[in-house]
């Protein structure tokens, strides 16, 4: 009856698989899927640093104005502030060198834009691994889905890749986990609130909550905020996290251990 | 940074952040003791992987492709004469001595997850890895 779906689609540097089962047809349901990853193109294609002629990039050269771009960098602009302030300034859009760069939020906030399209459909039954950052759809009823891996602290391309350990989100609110690290990309997040200090003195924050921009702006922002982020992010309801320090220990916020996937 | 990760190097002894409850589930959840190396190394189980003795399907994994920071692996699944499903293979530790509590509780909760898992969370990987592993998976299919 429910038609089975996986989708693959490299995009903004990484890859985003669909997953699920979907009421429509096979047709309908590649058209939904078409619109989702339309969704993910077009982030890319406003946002992305790494095209010169992005309107992301213009505006980093200064040959453009926010009110020339698209609607949406205004709107992300206003999200990337709004996140600044929750995070009490440890999630920032502003680099060092004072250009707007909101990466560590428009990656999932486009997969937001993509899962939105999928639920207006109809399809409730999926979930969506963006890049290393994890949803799983309401109505997914899969025991498996809902167990979820955290990768080691080290890339998925290394010798010694493999999971650190394995939660299980059934019987919770949360739907979302997303993990910051220096382990695929090296040290691409900055301290917004010393600059000069050395980014982070943890190697790995995963963060889980009930939604996935929410997960990945905390698990950048705590990252960002090293040591001090355990503390920081106790503080946010509705929210756990895994922390790989440095020293290869492991903390976490008071109710993480709760989540692990027990036999 | 992944040369003075050190992550990968043995952590043994000091002090532990760990709260007692932690160990305390460790401990409950290895239940029958510390045979469980034999656990985390064989090949993680997929939730879609299908078992048809009789059609042409099958399941291949690609080469470990080099890569920047080491390798990355893919499970290619054909099911009726067309790709049905790629798997990223997460490959085991490889036997390193990680830290004295957080080894047990990342063994116990490994062992006890038994099945597998939907979906892995980790820093967002590079589309360069995923496509090597690709195309070595793929290239075994022919």
């Amino acid at each position: 009856m429910a038609n089975h779906f996986e989708h693959v689609e490299l995009c903004m540097g990484t890859a985003f698989r669909f997953a699920g089962n979907s009421p429509l047809t096979e047709f309908e349901t590649q058209a939904v899927l078409a619109e989702a990853i339309a969704k993910l193109h077009d982030a890319d294609q406003i946002f992305s640093l790494y095209k010169p002629e992005s309107p992301l990039s213009q505006l980093a050269r200064c040959e453009t104005s926010v009110a020339k771009c698209p609607p949406v960098v205004d709107e992300v602009w206003g999200l990337c502030e709004q996140w600044e302030k929750t995070t009490d300034g440890w999630f920032s859009p502003f680099t060092p060198e004072h250009t707007f760069d909101p990466s560590g939020l428009v990656k999932t906030w486009a997969a937001q834009a993509s899962i939105d399209v999928l639920l207006g459909a109809g399809i409730t039954d999926f979930t969506l691994n963006a890049g290393g950052d994890v949803f799983i759809g309401p109505a997914v009823t899969d025991a498996i889905e809902k167990k979820l891996g955290i990768h080691k602290p080290v890339s998925i391309a290394a010798e010694d890749a493999g999971v650190l350990t394995v939660i299980d989100l059934a019987g919770t609110d949360f739907n979302a986990l997303a993990t910051s690290g220096s382990a695929e990309r090296g040290a691409h997040i900055w301290n917004p609130r010393n600059p000069d200090r050395e980014p982070s003195d943890l190697l790995q924050v995963s963060v889980v909550a009930n939604d996935l921009v929410k997960a990945d702006v905390w698990a950048t922002a705590a990252f960002a905020a090293g040591m001090q982020g355990v503390a920081l992010l106790n503080a946010v309801p509705n929210l756990e996290a895994l922390f790989v320090l440095a020293s290869g220990d492991l903390a976490a916020t008071d109710g993480f251990i709760q989540l692990f996937a027990k036999a | 940074m992944p040369s003075s990760n050190p992550y990968t190097t043995a952590k043994i002894g000091g002090k532990r952040r760990w709260v007692a409850g932690a160990l305390g589930l460790a401990t409950l959840s290895i239940g029958s003791g510390f045979g469980i190396n034999s656990l985390l190394n064989p090949a993680l189980e997929t939730s879609n992987v299908g078992g048809d003795p009789v059609s042409t399907d099958m399941t291949v994994r690609g080469d470990a492709v080099p890569y920047q920071y080491g390798v990355i692996e893919l499970e290619v699944v054909r099911t009726g004469g067309k790709i049905s499903a790629v798997n990223l293979i997460q490959a085991s530790t490889s036997g390193s001595d990680w830290a004295v509590v957080p080894s047990m509780l990342v063994k116990a909760t490994i062992q006890a997850q038994g099945s597998g898992f939907g979906n892995i969370s980790g820093a967002t990987f590079t589309t360069e890895a995923y496509k090597q592993a690709l195309n070595s998976a793929i290239s075994k299919l022919t």
